[in-house]
């Protein structure tokens, strides 16, 4: 437990220097929100509406000032206004794109791991033969492609060329969401392109991770003993190696949640996937301060989770971590 | 029976394997041949043994090849044209041919004399990026493995912060805040957030390392701090290190041509990254003109497939039981069909 | 693996289910419009919000006082005015209301909710109903007076004969709902009531919404469309593709290569670019070299605009034929006897360029291959572009080498688009690529140009990047805006293009098209280019497009 009670100290520790940072951030970048709001009105203002514009932004006051009502903010989940779309609110538009995000991201991951962890463990157990030896070095190989370029490529020959699967969005737009048959299936449709081109370059990763840590495996006495006492195969394959060798696997995974959410930006552009990614890129070329504030810190804080949960996850299957 | 190592592990059931083996056994050419070895030890031997068992891999040798060739082509490919990568050489969209081997963009720019040039400042910031990244966690892990205490604290607390944050918002946020991101830029910024995850391994085979033997006698007999570091802790971190280098290499010449495909690269400049930018700007795949497009792409992913069976070897050299290679397939259907139990391999 | 069969099998089940998903109900006749990109549709019906409601709710729902047809000037043209009257000093307008006309909940429209219309643009002046009001400072409106109920009487703080066009553009708001509004700026406006042919919102969510049939209206009868669908998206192949497979009928979005990636991708793609407002190099002239008029003369003589039109913007744009910064758009309005002496200025003569240079001491004083200031200092500028602007990043540079092949170094300096936005209004630039303004007259255009207030750092606008101010400029545009002459009108506006071409503020390059796209998969009656009707753009600021949208006839047997 005082595992558990160190890391989310720390957990805390990097949330709060996530939020300094997010603060900084777009009071580094050159330009400023309001500047774009007086030049719209080209000169019609005169100087008391600009000052009055301004203040509205919050872009008066000493900076520490500035920074105490942003950690307010923050825990108030009040995520101020989007300037991009005004007046909605940014908190309404994060959700929105995270829910999709989350989708995409996770169909992904959890396919890559699982079909990844698979092959890894099949190959890891026939070491030298033909699965390992020829599906090892491509699906590994396959991760250094290009997520662009395989979406790209993707869009173009199943989507504009043969027309097989949709141009984009996340569902068929005339159906209204709800969690009945029909939509869902929409929604597993149109992710298909999407999640298959993040499939490809990242499930080689599952794979060689797991082949690695099974094969060490492997040669310690109890695997040889388990066989010795005539369990089967599958048996010793699955229940006692591969139970072993998951526990580094889920921490990659929890990391690799980070990357994959920043990854999935390229994909979602292609595929006019409404996710945080897309957001994202549109609200910085705009300028939407409090967009991109919301979202840094919104992927900050699922990462953050992410790790936590896997840390519970080694505490529960490891029982080495529960004595401390 | 010289190249099939034996487990370490010398228990009843292999003695009594080798008594039966000893008993049936074939000569020594018989088996040789049957699996395939030779017999004379080659130009290899001569070399330091961790370079030698790096030339046998086959896996290796090929990345490295790939890589020469590609590092060979982007420092003389530009000499072998005449055409300015950044000025217009010929009508836009021309076919490959004679004149333009690999045809012409939308704007009438030589796609050869571009991919030429682009891979230098590729290949170099990928290089570089992937070498800074590397040396940091480097230092960084060794350091936090080996002082530990309040030192290990603070610098796991950085290495977790690093990996926890979520890169490429993060470099695209960065990325803007300078006017124009040229190559190199962005190189600097790969480098910034890319060397959490080689610092977290070199620590903990660092912390594994520190408690052997060689270390503590060192210790014992007053070496100094650095020299310890240098002289025994470093080169069992080789392969490691290697490793990190490899893969943070991949990792940024990735993330650098994801950056430039976005626009968020400088596309005054000319790299593999730019030109895949411009082809998708032009929709290059739309107007069927596929030299625009297919040079830079299969140049990054060869370029990434070459690193990748580097990596490959790194592994298999530093774990042999890694190796996914025929041969020990090759054995262990033989040692089946003996009846022999394979898992010794 | 068998549980990765499984999964495989339940997948292609699911999708076969969705494959068979009904839609919603098919029966109306439905026109799918995109006037702006966007990453989400937010429920917000507000006229007056430019962040994109408003390119959705002005001209369908709302009406204008007065549509400008810019095309052919005094056809059919009356919205809810029926006519207009300036006064005598030029410093009045009295507008005759249309009289019958109801708001789409019943009550009637009259003189009182165009008052209050402006009554409330002066009480809430961040909320940007584009009246132009009178605040001590800025601004021309000074009062709005009922005459009757179907007559109101704008006055104006100075004369200006163009007051009528910024007013005809008034999208009057209904009185009995607005006077409770107390925040317009961040008011959603769910219910809407408005005059329009299309009032009532339906069917929203993320992916977009439907405005539908206003049975009140006075265009009902003549209206086949029942729906305007708005659906949301993002990105230009995304919404070619759309329109090609039929999610999309009428479109404004720019093209590359269309005959190449556009027509053959359905039989039903159709485009017209007409020509639309100039291009220009926007100069600095507030440093050097750029204070040079030789300098300035031989930058437009070096630049290819040949090359510019064909290869930089893959031949959609149009040339201009004379340097005084507006384009083709205006060519009604010029007399070319008095331009024809400054033609030269448009060719491309590299020779020509490199006389004037060194004539003017811009010479290579120390040896590094690039041309010199007169005092010595180097001449070494960027051309600044937003990264993302393919056609305009060719042109820059194309300019930037044609600048190169006469010794000057220039050099094409492309930025994030928020940062290029940003250094405008800062003043901190050297040469940017910039449009021009589009109206109803070339006022429009030269008024922002030469106006000395927009010229202050910290405000720059778009227009006067170049910050050079000429008095006779500003003379002209008074004489222009202060008489109802068209023919001292024309005078004034020849004076103020002989003083552009004489100073060279900023140097045209070439006119941009207006992208227009349609289909006929489902709808017959678009505007081509051989019935240029009005102006067939879809975006807001064509107030024309109402008329566009009603006269698409549906085509028998097409399906919605």
């Amino acid at each position: 437990m005082i595992f558990l009670a160190r890391r989310l100290v720390f957990y805390f520790a990097a949330f709060f220097l996530a939020i300094t940072f997010n603060f900084l951030i777009p009071r580094l970048m050159p330009g400023d929100p309001s500047d774009r709001i007086i030049a719209s009105f080209q000169g019609r203002l005169n100087e008391a509406q600009v000052a009055a514009i301004r203040q509205s932004y919050g872009l008066d006051g000493s900076l520490w000032e500035q920074y105490l009502d942003y950690v307010g903010s923050v825990f108030r989940l009040d995520f101020g206004i989007s300037t991009v779309q005004f007046p909605e609110p940014t908190a309404s538009l994060l959700f929105y794109g995270a829910t999709w995000t989350l989708v995409l991201v996770g169909l992904s991951i959890a396919l890559a791991f699982v079909i990844g962890s698979m092959m890894g463990i099949r190959a890891a157990w026939n070491r030298g033969g033909f699965f390992d030896s020829f599906f090892t070095p491509i699906n590994v190989m396959m991760n250094a492609f290009t997520p662009a370029i395989v979406a790209l490529v993707l869009f173009y020959a199943f989507s504009l060329q043969l027309r097989w699967f949709p141009l984009g969005r996340a569902h068929d737009p005339n159906l209204m969401a709800g969690f009945d048959l029909q939509f869902i299936g929409s929604v597993l449709y149109h992710a298909t392109l999407p999640v298959l081109s993040i499939f490809l370059v990242s499930f080689g990763g599952w794979h060689l991770g797991m082949r690695n840590v099974m094969i060490n495996l492997l040669n310690d006495d109890f695997v040889i003993l388990a066989r010795a006492k005539g369990l089967s195969d599958n048996r010793v394959k699955y229940r006692y190696v591969a139970r072993n060798a998951i526990l580094p696997q889920i921490t990659s995974l929890a990391l690799s949640v980070g990357y994959m959410l920043g990854g999935a930006l390229v994909t979602e552009q292609v595929f006019n996937y409404p996710g945080l990614g897309k957001f994202t890129f549109t609200a910085i070329q705009s300028r939407d301060y409090s967009f991109i504030q919301g979202q840094l810190l919104l992927l900050t804080t699922a990462v953050l989770i992410a790790n936590l949960l896997s840390d519970i996850a080694n505490v529960i299957l490891d029982p080495r971590l529960r004595k401390g | 029976m010289t190249e099939i190592t034996q487990s370490s592990r010398y228990s009843l059931t292999d003695r009594l394997d080798e008594a039966i083996l000893a008993s049936a056994a074939p000569s020594q050419e018989q088996v040789m041949k049957e699996l395939g070895i030779k017999g004379r030890p080659g130009w290899t031997s001569r070399l330091p043994p961790g370079l030698a068992a790096f030339a046998t891999n086959p896996k290796g040798m090929t990345g490295v090849l790939i890589l020469l060739a590609l590092i060979l082509f982007s420092i003389f490919g530009p000499m072998m044209s005449d055409y300015n990568p950044n000025r217009r050489a010929g009508k836009p969209h021309v076919m490959p041919s004679y004149e333009h081997v690999l045809g012409t963009t939308r704007m009438g720019k030589d796609v050869f004399t571009q991919l030429a040039y682009g891979g230098r400042v590729s290949l170099a910031v990928g290089f570089g990026a992937g070498l800074a990244a590397a040396l940091i966690g480097l230092a960084v892990g060794i350091s936090a493995g080996y002082f530990g205490g309040r030192v290990d604290d603070i610098l796991t607390f950085f290495v977790n912060v690093v990996l926890v944050l979520p890169g490429l918002p993060l470099i695209i946020v960065i990325a803007t805040m300078v006017e124009s991101a040229s190559p190199w830029v962005i190189g600097v910024v790969l480098a910034a957030t890319g060397w959490g995850w080689s610092a977290r391994t070199i620590r903990t085979q660092t912390l594994s390392l520190r408690t052997r033997e060689f270390v503590l006698s060192a210790e014992l007999m007053g070496e100094r701090k650095w020299r310890i570091i240098l002289i025994e802790i470093f080169p069992n971190m080789l392969s490691f290190f290697m490793s990190g280098l490899v893969l943070g290499t991949i990792a940024a010449i990735l993330a650098e041509a994801a950056l430039e495909f976005i626009g968020l690269g400088d596309p005054n400049a000319i790299t593999w990254g730019t030109m895949l930018f411009w082809a998708q700007n032009n929709l290059a795949l739309q107007s069927n003109a596929w030299w625009e497009i297919w040079p830079p792409c299969i140049a990054i992913m060869l370029t990434g497939a070459a690193l990748v069976m580097v990596n490959f070897s790194v592994d298999e050299i530093t774990n042999p039981q890694l190796r996914a290679s025929r041969k020990i397939g090759l054995i262990r259907k033989f040692l089946r069909s003996r009846g022999r139990s394979a898992d010794v391999f | 693996m068998k549980s990765i069969r499984t999964m495989a099998l339940l997948g292609v089940g699911v999708t076969a289910l969705a494959a068979t998903a009904p839609a919603l109900s098919q029966d109306q006749v439905i026109l799918r419009l995109l006037p702006y990109h966007t990453d989400a549709m937010v429920e917000n019906y507000n006229p007056n919000n430019p962040t994109g409601p408003q390119q959705r709710m002005r001209d369908f729902a709302y009406e204008p006082l007065w549509i400008d047809n810019i095309w052919h000037p005094g056809e059919n043209e009356e919205a809810l005015a029926v006519s207009w009257e300036i006064g005598e000093d030029l410093k009045s307008i009295t507008y005759k209301l249309r009289e019958g006309v109801k708001w789409s909940d019943g009550e009637d429209f009259n003189a009182d909710d165009v008052v209050f219309s402006y009554e409330y643009a002066k009480a809430h002046p961040d909320y940007p109903m584009g009246i132009d009001v009178f605040n001590g400072e800025t601004g021309n409106v000074t009062g709005a007076e009922k005459i009757d109920d179907y007559t109101v009487r704008f006055t104006l703080n100075e004369p200006d004969a163009l007051a009528r066009y910024g007013l005809n553009g008034l999208y009057p708001l209904p009185e009995h709902v607005w006077k409770d509004v107390e925040d317009p700026k961040n008011f959603a406006n769910l219910d809407v009531v408005a005059t329009g042919p299309w009032t009532k919102p339906a069917n929203f969510s993320r992916n977009g919404h439907d405005l539908c049939r206003n049975e009140l209206s006075r265009y009902n009868d003549e209206n086949a469309i029942d729906c305007l669908r708005f659906p949301q998206m993002n990105g230009n192949e995304q919404t070619v593709a759309a329109l090609s497979a039929g999610d999309l009928d009428w479109l404004g979005d720019g093209l590359t290569d269309p005959d190449v990636t556009f027509l053959p991708q359905s039989e039903f793609n159709n485009y017209w670019l007409p020509a639309g407002s100039d291009v220009n190099l926007q100069l600095n002239t507030t440093r050097a070299p750029f204070d040079n008029l030789e300098f300035r003369k031989a930058m437009s003589v070096a630049i290819d605009r040949d090359t510019l039109l064909e290869i930089a913007t893959f031949g959609l744009t149009t040339e201009t034929k004379y340097p005084i910064g507006t384009g083709e758009m205006y060519n009604t309005w010029y007399d070319p006897e008095a331009l024809e002496p400054y033609t030269w200025l448009m060719q491309y003569d590299p020779d020509k360029a490199m006389e004037l240079l060194d004539a003017a001491g811009f010479v290579d004083a120390d040896n590094d291959g690039w041309r010199d200031n007169p005092d010595g200092t180097p001449i070494a500028f960027g051309i600044s572009m937003p990264s993302g602007w393919t056609d305009w990043v060719n042109t820059g540079q194309t300019v930037a080498e044609n600048l190169q092949d006469i010794g000057i170094n220039a050099s094409l300096k492309t930025m994030d688009q928020g940062a290029w936005f940003d250094a405008a209004p800062r003043g901190d630039f050297d040469v940017y690529v910039m449009w021009t303004n589009s109206g109803p007259t070339p006022y429009n255009q030269y008024s922002p140009m030469f106006n000395p207030r927009l010229m202050v750092e910290g405000q720059i606008d778009f227009q006067a990047m170049h910050q050079m101010q000429i008095p006779e400029v500003e003379a002209a545009l008074d004489v222009f805006k202060g008489s109802a002459d068209e023919a001292t009108q024309r005078a004034a506006l020849t004076d103020i293009h002989k003083a552009v071409a004489e100073n060279l503020p900023v140097i045209s390059l070439f006119a941009n098209p207006v992208w227009y796209e349609y289909s006929t998969r489902r709808f017959t009656g678009w505007v081509t280019e051989e019935d240029q009707r009005f102006r067939p753009q879809v975006h807001d600021g064509t107030r024309e497009r109402v008329w566009h949208a009603l006269s698409l006839k549906p085509i028998e047997g097409a399906q919605f």
